[in-house]
């Protein structure tokens, strides 16, 4: 018999339970080798389902161990990694949460894994230095419109129908994550995840700075993303653009070019910029 | 003073096959990130670390910059579970290069893998499978580890596995087959005594005869690693390699039998699951050391110049 042939069987073997271990397996003396068998499907089945749990600790959380376990094995049985590299594996669970009809109960459930496979992601992703918002003082403001925003290859943007940042933070430092829940309004939130670089950030902000930022990572440069901003946000651009730098969102600009005409601060030169 | 980097080339000077890896006669444990801070803090007199480089493949992050700080401080195994060695497919090109970009960024001393493969057409099983022993599977294990040390550009640690079940098909002793492996391959050998242990309880066959046949000229490095106890359908006991324990009594006894008869190896605490506080790995760690130590002072019938890794 092939090894390649040996191998299918194993694998249908090892991927269903009910089956028996396949034919070319034997123990020594000659026994039923179901047991020992087993140990290879648990061995696959607990590892890829602790693999996924150690990445969604606030999911698993939510909806109890066995619950979990329960989605997991499901997950587990349809999703085999696709890579050893096992850093990536999971990626697509808020995806599968959000089609797992007995979740349903708990619609935000899938928002609330966006927001760990966010973390995730930033916690693995390249590493960059970022700059500070002085850079932008060096600009004039007539090619301020045109200059593009390098931000941080760890920055991820999130926007939910429900307060998921919130329920994420309760699940950091509260002792009675329940109790805190029921305090919890059921207002829409968005946030800014970013790991400038030891320490992810994990930040409410404004919808307005979502859109804003949105565009800017989007590669739109700061004129044009500033018109994803409403007439009457428009005064706190200045601060929303702090806000980028100071969480270390940015490591470089593009485009606009070094004029003698330098303007005081950011702040004003947006606003400038869109009352022209 | 040997270079930490991953220097063993195959086909190049029969002077560079006699070296050995370069590892230091020591104990060393599986670095684990919950023990990145106690490292950087204590500084443990700890003869080197090994990680999995699987985990160490993401594009950057705290893993990466904990990795370089303590790879500029001890000598770095890289011993990898991913590759899928014994497998009848082609081997990952993707993964041969990011383990290349790895070697290339850390300079290991040393990178092994093992006599197991997890990959099929279906994906990534996330476990080391055991694999019958024949001509066939020899002539795929031999082609994958040539493919290996070409495409990183060094010589390889084999791993022997911890196996549950036994193959109707196998022609060869897992030891003959490992032997031919090193004598086709030019590759070294991981002696994992506790997996030693594991499948020789297991199959019915005595550990310390496997230790005695083993050909120690070849092994590059030592695994000691605690393991779970079961028993199978016929009542009999059934070994599991679980790595969420400290080593067993029986383990450091057969280990120690290993050493008296290959002289000190770089040995490793593996510890994987239910890992313990710093302290309790470090004392894992100690004992063995304890193990070398004595070794050394009674001077072992194995020199270096014994440990030529071409037959």
């Amino acid at each position: 018999m092939l090894w390649r042939d040996i191998q299918d069987a194993f694998v249908v073997a090892l991927r269903n339970p009910k089956l028996p271990p396949p034919t070319a397996v034997a123990s020594v003396p000659a026994a039923p080798s179901g047991k020992r068998f087993n140990v290879y499907r648990n061995n696959v089945a607990v590892s890829l389902t602790e693999a996924l749990a150690a990445g969604y600790p606030v999911v698993k959380q939510l909806v109890g161990e066995e619950f979990f376990a329960g989605m997991a094995r499901v997950y587990v049985s349809e999703h085999l990694p696709t890579s050893p590299v096992m850093l990536q594996y999971g990626t697509d669970f808020p995806e599968f949460i959000e089609t797992f009809a007995p979740a349903a109960s708990v619609p935000f459930l899938a928002d609330v894994a966006r927001v760990e496979q966010a973390r995730h992601a930033a916690y693995h992703a390249e590493d960059r230095d970022a700059i500070g918002i002085e850079h932008l003082h060096d600009i004039a403001c007539d090619e301020l419109e045109a200059v593009q925003l390098l931000l941080h290859p760890s920055l991820n943007l999130l926007a939910s129908r429900w307060p998921v940042i919130s329920i994420w933070h309760i699940h950091q430092t509260q002792d009675d994550p329940a109790a805190e829940m029921q305090k919890l309004s059921p207002e829409a939130e968005t946030a800014l995840i970013v790991r400038p670089r030891w320490d992810i950030d994990v930040r409410l902000i404004p919808d307005a700075a979502f859109r804003f930022f949105s565009a800017l990572q989007a590669g739109e440069a700061l004129g044009t993303a500033a018109e994803s901003i409403l007439e009457t946000e428009a005064a706190d651009v200045g601060h929303m653009l702090q806000l980028l730098f100071v969480t270390g969102s940015v490591v470089g600009l593009s485009g606009g070019n070094n004029e003698p005409t330098i303007c005081a601060t950011a702040h004003n030169i947006i606003v400038q910029g869109r009352d022209e | 003073m040997p270079t930490k980097q991953c220097t063993i080339s195959r086909n190049v000077t029969a002077a560079s096959q006699q070296q050995r890896v370069n590892l230091p006669d020591r104990a060393g444990v599986g670095l684990k990130a919950e023990h990145y801070a106690d490292i950087l803090e204590q500084n443990p007199d700890i003869g080197w670390f090994e990680v999995h480089p699987e985990n160490y493949m993401g594009r950057g992050g705290p893993p990466h910059l904990y990795l370089t700080e303590i790879a500029s401080r001890y000598p770095l195994s890289l011993h990898g579970v991913g590759l899928s060695i014994g497998s009848s497919g082609p081997l990952d090109r993707e993964h041969l290069d990011r383990l290349k970009a790895l070697v290339a960024r850390y300079r290991p001393a040393s990178f092994s893998e093992h006599l197991a493969w997890s990959t099929h057409d279906e994906g990534f099983l996330n476990d080391l499978l055991p694999l019958p022993y024949t001509k066939e599977t020899l002539n795929i294990v031999c082609d994958h580890i040539d493919e290996v040390q070409n495409h990183i550009d060094c010589r390889m640690l084999l791993e022997n596995p911890a196996t549950y079940i036994v193959f109707e098909e196998s022609s060869f002793d897992e030891i003959d087959f490992l032997r031919e492996i090193v004598k086709r391959t030019g590759c070294g050998l991981l002696l994992d005594v506790n997996n030693v242990y594991v499948s020789c309880t297991n199959h019915k066959r005595s550990a310390p005869a496997y230790i005695d046949t083993f050909p120690m000229e070849f092994v590059g490095e030592i695994h000691l690693a605690g393991h779970a106890e079961e028993t199978d359908d016929a009542g009999g006991r059934l070994l599991i390699d679980a790595h969420d324990r400290a080593v067993i009594e029986d383990v450091w006894q057969l280990y120690e039998h290993t050493i008296r008869l290959a002289g000190p190896r770089p040995t490793l605490i593996e510890w994987d699951n239910d890992i313990p506080a710093w302290s309790v790995l470090m004392a894992e760690a100690s004992r063995a050391e304890t193990v070398l130590a004595s070794a050394r002072t009674n001077g072992s019938q194995n020199t270096k110049a014994d440990l030529n890794v071409v037959a």
